[in-house]
């Protein structure tokens, strides 16, 4: 092999090394598109703003949960924490946090609701979940319920049929566990 | 509640109601590339390559994906130009698109090859589509062919504009691919 062969082997490497979180992204809205969910953007919406965010180890996508009975878009927020570099990778091996959140709108247009809307809407301001709990957060015409995990990237990409399996568990339980959340605030 | 008021609030209802719609359809013109970029994506993944860069601000988004088996990488650019309902309805959602393919080479004279061409690429008018234009990346040792296009992205999104075809996507850029590896290959041995 040629010196420059043997360069572009090892440049190769880090490079595989470093797109895993996109590798994931990919994954995902492949999987999510099987269930007839399209991806509708790449940026996060805060306090009903769209904000591009989507950095190095930073990614951010948006589904829109078609025919889905209570949900109305997904969105999933992807940060990287280890496994960019060589060693960070050998020794802790490639560690994200993955935010799945899933949406009901309601557009309602009769007062009365909107005035019941308000209630459940203070109600929820100050809760604060753990790590691993949903979190209830209203937005105007949005309920939002959001669920946090930490993952190792490793279990769900270049690891063959396996990984995507284990992928699309991951989804659809937190999906199903977020629209069960959710269910209740469906008008 | 007197029959009066019942009556302002139905108008009121009504006017609520109207205004989710026509926002619906604004939404979903400044989306249509987004849902457009996340069919590409389905669609090379489902070929079995692996997503390895992701870039959008908004408008202008760059993708670029890697057959493991084999090393190839495909690039797909694009760039939204009627993102608004107004210019929408009045031309079509119309969008450039740059479809690009690489290969790994170790031969660092072929490299410095498409290196030279990509310098004079950069002299070409870019804005013309069908101009087949050579990159060279000397950090990974890739070659790269690229043709920017002119796509009509509603063409491949369904009759509600939400559900891709993913089959005449895959198709289309497939097509382009088998071009693009043939000039690229074309023009290695040249080197």
């Amino acid at each position: 092999m040629s010196l420059l062969g043997m360069v572009n082997k090892f440049k190769h490497k880090g490079e595989i090394r470093e797109s895993k979180d996109e590798i994931f992204i990919g994954e995902m809205i492949y999987l999510l598109s099987l269930t007839g969910w399209p991806c509708i953007g790449f940026t996060r919406k805060i306090m009903g703003v769209e904000v591009t965010a989507t950095g190095a180890d930073l990614q951010n996508v948006r589904f829109r949960t078609l025919n889905d009975p209570v949900l109305y878009s997904l969105h999933v927020r992807l940060d990287r924490k280890s496994g960019s570099g060589a060693l960070s990778a050998a020794l802790v091996g490639s560690k994200a946090t993955l935010y799945i959140t899933g949406e009901v709108k309601n557009h309602l247009a009769d007062p009365d609701d909107l005035v019941n809307q308000w209630a459940t809407d203070i109600k929820n301001i100050l809760k604060f979940p753990l790590m691993g709990q949903v979190k209830v957060n209203h937005e105007l015409n949005s309920i939002f319920a959001e669920k946090g995990a930490v993952i190792d990237i490793d279990q769900y990409v270049l690891a063959g049929e396996q990984g995507r399996n284990n992928l699309n568990a991951l989804l659809m339980g937190t999906v199903n566990e977020l629209r069960e959340v959710l269910k209740k605030y469906k008008k | 509640m007197t029959g009066q008021t019942e009556a302002y609030e139905a108008v009121f209802v009504d006017l609520v109601q109207k205004s989710w719609k026509m926002f619906g359809e604004m939404d979903h013109a400044t989306r249509v590339d987004d849902i457009f970029l996340g069919a590409v994506i389905s669609s090379a993944v489902r070929l079995g390559r692996c997503l390895i860069d992701l870039e959008s601000d908004g408008t202008s988004h760059f993708v670029r994906f890697e057959d493991m088996s084999n090393r190839s990488r495909m690039t797909f650019r694009l760039q939204h130009l009627t993102p608004t309902l107004m210019a929408a309805k009045a031309q079509g959602h119309q969008a450039n698109v740059t479809i690009g393919v690489g290969r790994l080479v170790s031969d660092l004279g072929k490299l410095w090859g498409a290196f030279k061409q990509e310098f004079k690429s950069a002299f070409v008018m870019q804005d013309e589509p069908g101009i087949v234009t050579l990159d060279a990346d000397m950090s990974s040792g890739y070659i790269y062919a690229q043709i920017p296009l002119i796509w009509r992205l509603e063409e491949y999104l369904g009759d509600s504009g939400w559900q891709p075809d993913y089959d005449k996507i895959a198709s289309h850029i497939y097509c382009c691919e088998v071009s693009l590896y043939k000039y690229l290959d074309g023009r290695l041995k040249l080197a």
